[in-house]
């Protein structure tokens, strides 16, 4: 294991992780946090893109329903997807190839509990911007507009650093989970979580996703869209 | 009483970029109020001075929560309000239940358009994409979604100082919402495009099944699982679940008819 790659790489998905976080809430929310988004950028990065592609369209799919309806704080999609992608690109570094099927299942199984961390850290963030509401209060009894900007900064600040520590923690997690399974997992294992890459997590996601439509002719022209597809791929090979 | 002054186009652009920050320090007991008061600081600097600034500022760090997109349509109209409200012309009281009468419809508004409906359309779209071997599907994702978004804003803020208490006439008239359906329905068909894309790389991997059978494999997990979230069984419990499942199933299978 090369240590100093591993460290710059795990610095760099950090940095990563804290500037887009900004994005989920704070700033602006330009979907910049949407997993395939965030997986890619990290692939691009990290230099291997169409991982960062494919293992982020799965994870899209598996996260579509984390969505923020008013005061409700659903799981952090973000943090678990920087936790996943940044795991198998920085395990893609340090072996020289990351594609495989068995990698990818084994990284979202290790990372989605990390959605519920980033969850449990957004509450707490809330909890303190308290002391930053009351401090608005102050400054707007002193007559001073300006000092919005600092309490706004200070806000921005606590959300980037927090976050920015999280995904480190959740990334050097799933590496050290495909770390220490790269050799233990063969035969019979090797194919089952081939099976399930290839199976159950894209079902599962596709499954999430179509949970969310509520119009039954909506959901048959899925059906109808998939039957065609299939057919004329089918023919195509 | 003297004539609401005229806010300039530099001023109302400050408004506009600090609204990306409307949610910077959002807080349990007054959610996005220090993000409301940071974006209207620039204006009630401009109308007033002394003890009337801090009066304005309260006002401005009240209770508030809603849609930060939509929330662009309230504050331009907060903007103008004001500047009726330095002229005298509108009591100080309009501006705040102006907001508490918006927030609601605001947030329903935009949670159905954008949240419930353009997200996940964007998101489907990126996948299918990706899945395609389109390896600038997440630019296309930002492309669709903040084309949308971004309009949004500019408008919101322009119509809402534009028409001030009146912009809630021609939001209703825009009617997002009714973009929603259609949304809903093009989802479908990438989402329905991604599981053939899926069932093609499936039928091509190590763990091809052959006979056609990838397919229908396929639908029938897809139903198990949709039925099953209908049920409010989590994504992570299905995960976990199928995963120790799928293990022991060709754990077994194998030990009774080895074949790997």
């Amino acid at each position: 294991m090369e240590i100093v790659l591993l460290t710059y790489d795990l610095a760099l998905i950090s940095l990563i992780g804290g500037l887009l976080s900004l994005d989920r809430r704070a700033v602006g929310q330009f979907m910049l946090t949407q997993p395939i988004v965030a997986i890619g950028l990290l692939g691009l990065v990290l230099g291997d893109l169409s991982t960062g592609i494919a293992l982020g369209a799965l994870v899209q799919l598996l996260f579509m329903a984390s969505t923020q309806f008013g005061a409700n704080v659903p799981p952090n999609e973000l943090v678990a997807a920087l936790s996943i992608g940044g795991g198998v690109l920085m395990f893609g570094r340090q072996e020289g190839g990351s594609s495989d099927a068995v990698l990818f299942t084994i990284a979202i199984l290790a990372g989605t509990p990390m959605a519920t961390l980033g969850r449990s850290l957004e509450i707490w963030l809330e909890r303190a911007n308290l002391g930053i509401a009351h401090r608005a209060d102050a400054a707007a009894n002193a007559g001073q507009p300006q000092r919005l900007m600092v309490l706004t900064a200070l806000g921005l600040s606590r959300t980037f650093g927090a976050n920015a520590i999280i995904v480190a923690v959740g990334a050097a997690l799933v590496f050290a989970v495909l770390w220490g399974t790269r050799s233990v997992i063969g035969g019979v294992i090797a194919w089952s979580i081939t099976a399930m890459t290839t199976y159950i997590v894209p079902a599962l996601g596709l499954a999430v996703a179509l949970s969310l439509i509520r119009r039954r002719r909506a959901l048959a022209l899925a059906g109808l869209t998939f039957t065609i597809i299939t057919i004329a791929l089918g023919h195509l090979e | 009483m003297s004539k609401a002054q005229s806010i300039p186009r530099s001023l109302l652009a400050r408004v506009l970029f600090r609204s990306l920050f409307l949610q910077a320090a959002t807080n349990f007991e007054r959610m996005q109020n220090v993000g409301f008061g940071y974006c209207m600081a620039p204006v009630l600097k401009q109308l007033y001075t002394g003890e009337a600034l801090q009066t304005a500022m309260r006002r401005h760090l009240e209770f508030y929560n809603s849609h930060p997109y939509m929330s662009a349509a309230v504050l331009g109209a907060s903007v103008r309000m004001e500047t009726q409200i330095a002229a005298g012309e509108l009591p100080a009281i309009r501006v705040s239940s102006f907001k508490r009468s918006m927030m609601g419809p605001m947030a329903a508004i935009g949670d159905s358009f954008f949240w419930s409906s353009l997200r996940p359309l964007s998101a489907a779209f990126a996948v299918a994409s990706a899945l395609s071997g389109i390896l600038w599907a997440p630019l296309a994702l930002l492309l669709l979604y903040n084309l949308c978004h971004i309009t949004v804003r500019i408008w919101g803020i322009s119509a809402g100082y534009r028409m001030g208490e009146q912009v809630v006439m021609e939001i209703y008239r825009v009617n997002l919402p009714r973009f929603a359906d259609l949304a809903h329905y093009v989802t479908a068909v990438f989402l329905g495009a991604a599981g053939g894309l899926f069932v093609a790389q499936a039928q091509r991997s190590k763990v091809a099944l052959g006979d056609g059978l990838e397919p229908i494999l396929f639908v029938v997990l897809c139903l198990i699982f949709l039925l099953s979230l209908r049920r409010k069984i989590s994504m992570p419990r299905l995960l976990y679940g199928f995963a120790a499942g799928c293990l022991i199933l060709v754990g077994v299978l194998n030990a009774l008819f080895p074949l790997l």
